[in-house]
């Protein structure tokens, strides 16, 4: 894995939405109550309640036969508008990608990613550009076209209207999505050469909760030594010294464990030479489990081989069965020199009593490196089929797709179809380009200060590590930067994270899509984006003067 | 006013498509590879090597996506190459080869592409992996990817050139030499052992399957209109005999003083006198040859009509000379192709093996001194030998475990006054010096 995999709170998640939902929705009515009073004058606050209850009313008496009515006739647009063409294009790309993709490496364990990463991408990049087309034009070309005053002259309810299109979208997009997917597993799985086959799984992996490294003195930290990688992922111990790596897991699920009959770790490391060594010979480490509840140490009897960048699960895979063996320092008669026993523990009894270990890692060549991250050792539960894993990553694409539908329709309840297909075009591409950069920004821990203090540095031509003598001008530019970060802290969650969605890289390495990380928080980004564009949309469509062309 | 009918029309048309149709099928029909076959446009085509079968295989795949992309090929590039260097940046190397290879689909005659991208996978990749059957297993990839890129451009020497220094100098030069050199004849990923036979369909020596392309290189680039830009031309062109050398060198280091190393010198000395030698290269003072007799160098002055002199011509065959250290390789084949210089080596071989081994320690000097013995010999023949490294570190590094045999010999033997090397010895106090610190050092 070349990524963290973090956990999701769903409780400081639904507070965060209800805050910035709550801080939108209060500001929203009071700007409409405002603009109502200085339109209508007295009579402006009650049409605004009148206004609002009406929309209560709407919404209560919603009419699931007629939303069904307006979702099969979206249907039928949309395939009259002849977007399942799309299947062809994806016909022609699984014809001839094995031109492309057949043979690009010999190996065939690492030739699986690229199946499966070129099966997921062809997949997303189809169907989203045409779901965001479909989206954005069909309420603007019925406008145009005046076939929605054939709707919204029968006892439709506008609300209704913006379901329909939802509904029949994304009717649309399942239906193209599952034809792609089931075509795409049965691709992979027929492309995979037969003794790769192996790999296509779903490892489910319990990553530690904290991993921390020790340094020769013994201090500990978060970060290990850096070898001057340019990628910074990994930190390293160095070898046949007292530097290592713990990782920490709490409240392991022994039942689990015990119901597997064994204990199975998979690392990942990676190595960093600097010197020759004996270059037939990988580098090597040991491990040490600790029973974090007793403080017993238990040195497994061999040390292991660094598999680097292998994705072959069985060479990186340590099995403890019920009974591990381990060494042992036993301090002789002398008192002072110890020699190494061989002695046996009970896994469950023993290893695993009080559900909290830790594992150390020590390198064992000297001037050798051992690089590491959290994800790099994980104890592995029982694995889960391909097709679990590979059909959670399409469920990702269907999620992503929902949140593209309901932001594109929404944009065309109060925009025409161009400005609404840039608009939602342009909120995707934040959500996926610059997520990060925003939070960096709105979080103020994007090196070079806020917008005030990136134009001065600009103009000034410094570059952002330079420091700014502090002065009244300094003072000025933190004030307006700190009332800039807070607009743009609440302008950041109008943008759908979609790095949740992008599921592919745990298919591509074997790994199950965690529901925690990643499940959850795409279904919660999904929710958070459908109940506030409802709203916007059925008002937007209240507002709109369906005559204008 | 129109009196023709809508059929009519119809037939009319189809009539006029047909007439346009011959002179397009008469002039465009396409060739079968062949001199003067297929319509006019083909035989210009081939007349003048503008199609792009003349530059070398034309590969389908990279022709449609070019057409597919229509004038988006240089963007679809760019973000390949970005694409290329993130992956490289975050280990995602399987990834890494699929972009290089859609890569050469966009850009299969760019000579750069294939040139970059093949060191990247040979020489970068490969080291990032840690076991020792996979760096082999990436170095592959970079020679199959670079014998690729030969293939796909026959026009380009230097990527024939490149295929012979990733197959050569990579794998025969590399800190791993030992044990890729050993895989390049049974290699750990084919099943049942043998060669890759895409890289080495016959079996050989991976310096005799180089020098292959190293020769193939120099006949690419002594076609008309053929030019190289990656080294001066009496360098370049001596690589087919320089991986003759590595081969009978590499022979040597790994033990083997038999018969087949020794006609391996023998052969290096003939084609550095006789080809590479032999060769004209271009000076200011016209053609000049590295071989150079007064006869020879008279000869070219008569074939430039004296427009230069024997002395002009001498002046510029030695600058070139010094250039790529002709007199010195000549030398060095001239005295390890001597039955007496394989003797000599294989002493001091069997010496140094035998000692770090724990051998008999009366057995191992023997062998040591009788190869201190031949070296003297050398030296007193070709006293240059006395400025070549590598000969003065094998003669020193013997005198070093032959002088600690005799001091720690039981019966005390000292190092006596005079004994084969001694002027070596003396001569380069420091540099024995290390080495002797370099042997304790050991203990």
């Amino acid at each position: 894995m070349s990524f963290d995999v973090v956990g999701f709170n769903l409780a400081e998640g639904v507070v965060h939405f209800l805050k910035v939902f709550g801080g939108v929705l209060g500001a929203a009515l009071l700007f409409a109550f405002l603009i109502s009073l200085l339109k209508f004058g007295g009579r402006g606050a009650g049409l605004f309640f009148q206004g609002i209850g009406r929309g209560c009313s709407d919404f209560v008496h919603t009419s699931p036969k007629r939303v069904w009515a307006l979702t099969v006739l979206t249907w039928r647009e949309a395939t009259r508008k002849k977007a399942l063409f799309v299947f062809v294009i994806f016909a022609l790309l699984l014809m001839f990608a094995g031109w492309f993709l057949g043979g690009s490496v010999d190996r065939a364990d690492l030739q699986v990613k690229n199946y499966i990463s070129f099966i997921l991408k062809a997949i997303t990049w189809l169907t989203l550009p045409v779901i965001l087309l479909l989206s954005c034009w069909g309420l603007p070309s019925d406008i145009k076209n005046r076939s929605l005053h054939t709707v919204v002259t029968k006892p439709v309810r506008r609300q209704e209207v913006v379901l329909g299109r939802f509904f029949g979208f994304t009717l649309v997009g399942t239906v193209v999505l599952l034809v792609m997917g089931v075509t795409g597993y049965f691709w992979i799985v027929g492309q995979v050469p037969e003794d790769a086959r192996k790999e296509l799984i779903a490892r489910v992996p319990v990553y530690c909760d904290n991993l921390s490294f020790f340094d020769n003195a013994g201090n500990e930290s978060d970060k290990g030594k850096n070898v001057g990688d340019v990628w910074m992922f990994r930190s390293y111990i160095e070898g046949a010294s007292k530097e290592h790596a713990a990782f920490k897991y709490d409240n392991l699920d022994i039942d689990a464990i015990k119901r597997a009959g064994k204990l199975r770790l998979e690392y990942n490391f990676e190595a960093f030479r600097t010197h020759k060594g004996d270059v037939n010979q990988r580098l090597l480490c040991n491990l040490v489990i600790v029973n974090n509840k007793t403080g017993t140490r238990y040195l497994l009897d061999r040390p292991i081989q660094i598999q680097e960048f292998s994705n072959r699960v069985s060479e990186k895979t340590i099995t403890l069965e019920e009974t591990v063996s381990y060494l042992e320092d036993k301090v002789q008669k002398d008192g002072e020199s110890k020699q190494r026993v061989k002695r046996t523990a009970n896994l469950y009894d023993e290893i695993l009593a009080g559900n909290s270990i830790t594992v150390e890692v020590f390198s064992l060549d000297s001037g050798q490196f051992l690089g590491m991250a959290r994800p790099d050792l994980f104890i592995k539960m029982p694995d889960h089929s391909f097709a679990s894993s590979y059909f959670k990553a399409i469920f990702g694409v269907w999620l992503q797709m929902l949140v593209i539908i309901v932001i594109g329709v929404t944009a065309s309840c109060f925009v025409k179809g161009p400005v609404a297909t840039l608009l939602t075009f342009g909120i995707v591409m934040v959500g996926t380009t610059f997520n990060e950069l925003m939070r960096e920004l709105a979080a103020g821990t994007q090196e070079g200060g806020g917008p005030f203090e990136a134009s001065y540095r600009m103009l000034f031509h410094l570059n952002p590590s330079t420091e700014i003598d502090a002065g009244p001008l300094t003072s000025v530019m933190t004030i307006v930067d700190q009332v800039m970060l807070v607009f743009l802290w609440t302008i950041q969650h109008l943008f759908p994270r979609f790095d949740f969605f992008n599921m592919n890289q745990y298919v591509a390495n074997g790994i199950d899509v965690p529901w925690q990380a990643t499940l959850l928080p795409s279904i919660a980004v999904t929710l958070a984006f459908v109940i506030p564009c409802l709203l916007l949309g059925y008002f937007s469509l209240q507002l709109r003067e369906m005559e204008a062309k | 006013m129109n009196r023709i009918s809508s059929q009519q029309k119809k037939l009319v048309s189809l009539v006029l498509i047909i007439l346009l149709l011959a002179p397009i099928v008469y002039l465009g029909a396409p060739g079968d590879g062949t001199e003067n076959s297929g319509g006019l446009l083909a035989q210009k085509r081939s007349q003048y090597d503008l199609g792009e079968t003349s530059l070398g295989d034309v590969d389908p795949t990279g022709a449609t996506m070019n057409l597919v992309l229509l004038g988006l090929r240089g963007i679809a590039s760019n973000v390949l190459w970005q694409q290329a260097v993130e992956q490289k940046d975050h280990k995602d190397w399987a990834g890494l080869k699929a972009t290089v290879d859609s890569i050469v689909l966009l850009q299969p005659h760019f000579k750069q592409v294939w040139q970059f991208q093949a060191w990247n996978l040979a020489y970068n990749v490969s080291a990032e992996w840690d076991g020792v059957v996979d760096r082999y297993h990436w170095v592959k990839e970079g020679g199959k990817f670079i014998i690729k890129g030969s293939n796909r451009n026959k026009k380009y020497p230097e990527l024939y050139w490149d295929s012979g220094r990733i197959i050569g100098h990579k794998i025969g030069a590399a800190d791993e030499k030992k044990t890729f050199r050993k895989f390049f004849l049974n290699d750990p990923e084919i099943e049942g052992g043998g060669p890759d036979l895409d890289l080495n369909p016959n079996a050989r020596d991976n310096f005799l399957v180089a020098k292959d392309w190293f020769v193939i290189a120099n006949d690419v680039e002594a076609q008309p209109g053929i030019t190289q830009t990656r080294l001066a031309p009496v360098l370049f062109r001596s690589y087919p005999v320089r991986s003759q050398m590595d081969f009978a060198e590499a022979r040597q280091d790994e033990g083997k003083f038999d018969e087949v190393t020794r006609g391996a010198w023998d052969l290096a000395y003939k084609e550095v006198t006789t080809v590479w030698g032999a060769e004209r290269f271009a000076s200011p003072a016209g053609k000049i040859v590295l071989e150079a007799t007064d006869d020879v160098l008279q000869q070219l002055v008569k074939e430039d009509n004296n427009k230069y002199t024997l002395e002009q011509k001498k002046n510029w065959v030695e600058r070139r000379q010094n250039m790529c250290g002709y007199r010195s390789w000549r030398m060095r084949c001239l005295i390890e192709k001597k039955p007496e210089t394989i003797a000599a080596h294989r002493n001091l071989y069997e010496g140094k093996r035998d000692y770090f081994s724990g051998e008999d320690r009366s057995a191992v000097e023997k062998k040591l001194f009788a190869g201190m013995e031949g070296m003297e010999k050398l030296l007193a023949e070709f006293s240059e030998l006395e400025i070549n490294d590598d000969f003065r570190e094998e003669c020193l590094k013997a005198v070093t475990l032959w002088q600690a045999i005799r001091v720690d010999s039981i019966d005390g033997k000292g190092i006596p006054t005079n004994y084969p090397l001694k002027y070596l010895w003396s001569e380069y106090s420091e540099e024995a010096k290390h080495y002797s610190e370099l042997l304790r050092s050991q203990f």
